[in-house]
């Protein structure tokens, strides 16, 4: 195997080592988990509203976004301080590419155009969610009321 | 009342109160304050000392008023009441606890509880039969959960309800079967049966 290879897997089974390390470090993982369910739970919403054209509906669900990413925040308050930043731009950046679905329902109601921009939000969002260990991430393909943890 | 002694009338029928339960208002037509002292009783109004003759005049006169409204309490206890509680799952959108179970008939008495502390969602809790639950869920993701008073789909309904808050319902039980329920603002996600037995 070259030298560059097994650097790459190192450093690969490094970083999955360094994820769980914070996993088992985090100091609220039950909150974290709930802050982060909540926001798959309304970018779901924000989708169920633009294809149901219902878009007067889109900026109520950005105001539950901004207040599940609060959730998030809340959640790592007492984490690092360089994890806490990393979150900090990783919300504030998913924050606003949900805005800009909220502002262009009413600029564009255009479910089309608004689907497309809700994708790309979905991206950013999931670039959060990786930098939280796996067992904690929301589970997209969970059906309603169960997305990311059982139910009790 | 029956202890004011310089009261001309013993028997005491605030208008006040009165104006404040209609109910009562309803239930007693005569205007006691200003019908029984002009009654022509002799020696004057009714007084604590007043003869018996005179307290059992009063007796029956009241008698058949109270009458039915003793009956109708009787009734009422008869049914069997039933309390059910019921949650949202914190600040998810689903019904904590999606199962109910009461008896054909009964009084139930549901309160519904919104546990979540996060995010400002507002839900209820709206009973209806299955051949309509569809049809409803559609007319709610439509018009934004809003409950029409007099639809026939829905059998009941609490209010919508904030985070923290309780609302409570209070009605018979239907004929035995499963009947779905939702919440009008997450009519999809938010659902649930109540199985009502025999």
């Amino acid at each position: 195997m070259k030298p560059v290879r097994i650097a790459a897997l190192t450093t690969i089974g490094l970083a999955l080592v360094m994820a769980s390390t914070v996993a088992a470090q985090l100091k609220s993982p039950d909150d974290v988990k709930t802050g982060l369910r909540l926001l798959m739970q309304v970018s779901n919403d924000f989708k169920r509203q633009i294809t149901a054209k219902n878009f007067a509906r889109v900026p109520r669900e950005f105001k539950e976004y901004t207040e599940s990413a609060d959730a998030v925040r809340t959640a790592v308050k007492d984490e690092p301080a360089a994890f806490k930043a990393k979150v900090e731009s990783s919300l504030k950046a998913a924050v606003a590419a949900y805005q800009k679905v909220s502002d262009m329902s009413s600029t564009t109601p255009d479910a089309d155009k608004l689907m497309a921009e809700h994708a790309k939000a979905v991206t950013v969002m999931n670039a959060l969610f990786n930098l939280f260990p796996p067992e904690l991430r929301p589970d997209p393909n969970a059906p309603a009321g169960l997305r990311g943890a059982p139910k009790n | 009342m029956w202890d004011r002694p310089d009261s001309q009338f013993y028997w005491t029928w605030d208008r006040k109160i009165a104006s404040r339960c209609p109910k009562l208002k309803h239930l007693h037509p005569l205007s006691l304050r200003s019908t029984i002292p002009a009654m022509p009783f002799r020696g004057g109004p009714l007084r604590r000392d007043a003869p018996v003759a005179r307290r059992r005049l009063l007796f029956v006169m009241l008698a058949p008023l109270l009458i039915p409204l003793g009956c109708g309490r009787g009734q009422k206890s008869a049914q069997k009441v039933v309390d059910l509680y019921i949650e949202t799952d914190g600040d998810f959108i689903a019904f904590k606890t999606d199962t109910l179970t009461c008896p054909t008939g009964a009084l139930v008495r549901l309160t519904f509880h919104h546990a979540g502390r996060l995010v400002t969602v507002r839900h209820n809790w709206l009973l209806t039969r299955a051949d309509q639950l569809e049809a409803l869920s559609k007319d709610f993701a439509a018009n934004d959960g809003v409950v029409a008073r007099d639809d026939p789909r829905v059998i009941t309904a609490t209010p919508l309800c904030d985070k923290g808050e309780s609302v409570m319902v209070q009605f018979t039980a239907p004929s035995p079967g499963d009947y779905p329920f939702l919440c009008s603002t997450h009519p999809e996600d938010m659902r649930g049966i109540l199985h009502v037995t025999k």
